[in-house]
């Protein structure tokens, strides 16, 4: 196990152990102000806990969400009941046997959907290469078998995967070539550690496979290659001058990023779109009943 | 992006070769210098502030400590610390502790993702918008904690007039954003600052450079512009700054939600609100006024900083006949635009920049981090400016003006600026109906 593993594990703990000693603090805080602020606790540890897995979107739209939304409303409810300004608000129900069992069998059912429905292989980044005019998809696999973190950030497996989609054609192309290099992101040039696979150019998806990653920071990029220029006699054979992928100096500026933006939206505006809607709906008539409830009473 | 990646995988920094101890290293080095600047950003800031209050109504202002009362800053930062820490009996002392350090933490964990110059932020995330959203809702929390556990009812009244401005102000703040991140397509603050590059208001010439006239707020005319408005009266409001200051208001409540404070975490409660006004107006610079980009891209750049130089050196000569010392002026004033038309050469098609900040170096980073930096502090100006010109609201009117005014006005703005962002699919479909064939 490298460093970065470690240092992953030890954050993971350090967060789990947060968030479940907040929720702790929540079900047992005599006091439900103190309850609602130690759900802050919680929430932001999740979201954390959701950065760290690298879902970066998630953990940002958690704590937008739960934080910035929930918590804040929660609070306002708390404070808003008629004994605003007494501190010694107390929550008198303490957990009995009914309450446990109801705990277990959520747990159980919990625990059945995580072993059995699950899925766990995770499905490949997006990785989107902007050249000028095109946009290019550079899709990461993972290696086989491997449950490490292989990024832009720490790699902690030896192989990766990586496939390009052209989305406009570009003309006059003869190879690909997928690289990989370590140390600074925007000079691939400079660095030491490189590894690449050419490979000959398909308008479909190419792939490649670059082995023998040692663990560091492994940054990505693709490099297109035209038709070798002509020979002029004893001249030797000149490759066309490469553009780098991550280089911001280039005239063509490519930058890679790689996002997890894409595919939410995508699963929120095209897949569950219907359930998107209707979980607003709920919020609606929510934010009717609140209005409701809140409106000033006419007495005739 | 993992946060063990943020700063090594950024910055390709190497000092002990492992790449766990380097990103740690850097992130510890980039939080030290932040918290650093914002202490002294703050205090600047708060003698900017008694400053130009001062001399709008008339007064000198701080004028004891060094000159011309530069230093006041530093006397108060001083007098803050070692002032004795009051905890009243009746406050709930674990939360009454914490909350100043929540609320400084929602704003310091903003400044990470502020894309200061060209192509670096200290934290460049791919959702940089979206995360400064998020965590700046902790300063709400914070605030409310401090108002509940002060034990006081001022101190309760002041939060939750603060967090139901806050929680309300965010909803046209959103969509207006929302509206620009239709032009945009990215959430990345970086390239959202590249993008105000190139072209002309209406999409007109993709491919020119335009300096100010391809900043955001000109890219869709009156709709943007209008969006920009929105989005400052929203950050006034997010900041509890005037006219919307009611959380505060001194002559109803006695300081809002920190009257039951003093000394160093009072000051807490300062420094975030001050950085907090830094970072509503960096968003508000690189979503409206092109973030790091100079405002005359090119050699007219060269002409512009040297005639605005020079006449802003005249300018300060001038004023020596009112009494103030202008010949310092009038140096700084010409020395800046000789220098900056220096930094801005004659390679203004190819690249904004000059041959002294050519892409990547550190000419390049100065004049980015001092177009970023010098629109933020203008933006910033505008506010303490409108403290001392504009009466309060009242709580009423405040909502009134959020819900009733800014809303609806908002969701007009995101529909036009999502019509015109469509124009090209508009047109193919009437032009298709007119020529009877499928569009």
């Amino acid at each position: 196990m490298g460093t970065s593993e470690l240092v992953l594990n030890g954050v993971f703990y350090v967060l789990a152990i947060a968030a479940i000693a907040g929720a702790v603090a929540v079900a047992t805080s005599k006091n439900i102000v103190r309850s609602a602020f130690a759900l802050l606790a919680v929430l932001f540890s999740a979201a954390a806990l959701y950065a760290v897995m690298k879902a970066d979107f998630i953990a940002a739209a958690q704590v937008l969400i739960y934080v910035g939304g929930i918590l804040v409303l929660i609070i306002f409810a708390v404070m808003l009941t008629h004994r605003i300004t007494d501190v010694k608000l107390s929550n008198d129900s303490t957990p009995g046997p009914a309450a446990f069992c109801a705990c277990l069998c959520l747990l159980f059912s919990l625990v059945v959907v995580i072993l059995f429905t699950a899925k766990w292989q995770r499905d490949p980044e997006n990785i989107v290469v902007r050249a000028e005019g095109n946009e290019i998809k550079l899709r990461q696999y993972q290696s086989d078998g491997s449950t490490g973190l292989a990024r832009g950030g720490i790699g902690v497996e030896d192989a990766v995967v990586l496939e390009a989609l052209l989305d406009r054609p570009v003309g006059k192309l003869e190879l690909v070539e997928f690289y990989a290099w370590m140390g600074d992101r925007t000079k691939p040039n400079d660095a030491k550690v490189k590894t690449s696979v050419k490979v000959p150019f398909d308008p479909g998806p190419m792939r490649a496979r670059l082995e023998d990653l040692k663990e560091g920071d492994w940054h990505w990029g693709i490099r297109l290659i035209g038709p070798a220029a002509p020979e002029k006699g004893a001249e030797p054979e000149k490759e066309p001058k490469p553009s780098y992928v991550g280089a911001p100096g280039d005239k063509s500026d490519f930058s890679v990023f790689r996002g997890i933006t894409e595919p939410v939206a995508k699963a929120l505006a095209g897949d569950y779109l219907f359930a998107f809607e209707a979980v607003s709906v709920l919020l609606l008539a929510a934010l009717v009943g609140a209005a409701f409830l809140a409106r000033k009473e006419v007495r005739e | 992006m993992t946060p063990l990646a943020l700063a090594s995988g950024g910055w390709g920094v190497t000092i002990t070769g492992n790449a766990v101890f380097d990103a740690f290293i850097c992130i510890f080095a980039v939080c030290f210098l932040l918290i650093n600047f914002i202490a002294v950003y703050a205090g600047v800031s708060t003698l900017m502030e008694r400053k130009i209050a001062a001399h709008m109504q008339a007064r000198v202002g701080p004028y004891r400590v060094g000159p011309h009362g530069a230093l006041q800053w530093a006397a108060d930062a001083l007098k803050l610390m070692i002032k004795e820490d009051v905890i009243a009996k009746e406050t709930d002392h674990f939360l009454f502790r914490l909350s100043p350090y929540v609320v400084f933490a929602g704003s310091f964990a903003c400044w990470v993702a502020l894309p200061y110059m060209p192509g670096w932020s200290p934290a460049n995330f791919n959702i940089g918008i979206l995360y400064l959203l998020a965590v700046s809702s902790a300063v709400v929390i914070g605030i409310l904690m401090a108002g509940w556990s002060s034990g006081s009812k001022w101190a309760l009244f002041g939060a939750m007039r603060s967090a139901a401005q806050i929680v309300s102000y965010e909803v046209p703040i959103g969509i207006t954003l929302l509206g620009m991140l239709l032009i945009y397509g990215t959430l990345d603050m970086q390239e959202i600052s590249a993008a105000q590059e190139y072209g002309l208001p209406f999409g007109l010439m993709a491919d020119k450079q335009g300096g100010l006239w391809s900043w955001g707020l000109n890219r869709y005319g009156p709709f943007t512009l209008i969006a920009f408005l929105i989005y400052y009266i929203g950050a006034l409001a997010e900041t509890n700054r005037t006219p919307f200051d009611i959380p505060e208001a001194e002559s109803e409540l006695v300081a809002g939600y920190h009257t039951e404070y003093s000394g160093m975490r009072f000051s807490f409660f300062f420094l975030a609100e001050y950085a907090n006004m830094f970072v509503v107006s960096a968003i508000a610079t690189t979503f409206f006024l092109g973030g790091w980009l100079p405002p005359f891209p090119g050699p007219h750049a060269a002409i512009c900083a040297l005639v605005g130089g020079v006449a802003a050196g005249g300018l300060a000569y001038g004023a020596k006949k009112r009494g103030f010392d202008g010949t310092v002026g009038f140096i700084v004033g010409s020395g800046l635009g000789v220098l900056y038309s220096a930094m801005t050469g004659p390679h203004g098609d190819i690249h904004p920049h000059g041959f002294l900040a050519p892409p990547g170096s550190i000419g390049e980073m100065i004049e980015g981090v001092f177009w970023f930096s010098g629109k933020c502090f203008a933006l910033i100006f505008v506010m303490i400016w409108l403290r001392w010109t504009l009466p309060r609201y009242r709580v009423d009117q405040l909502m009134d003006l959020c819900w009733k005014k800014l809303t609806p006005l908002a969701f007009i703005n995101l529909i036009a600026i999502g019509v015109f962002e469509t124009r090209h699919e508009w047109m193919k479909l009437i032009a298709g109906h007119f020529h009877g064939g499928a569009p």
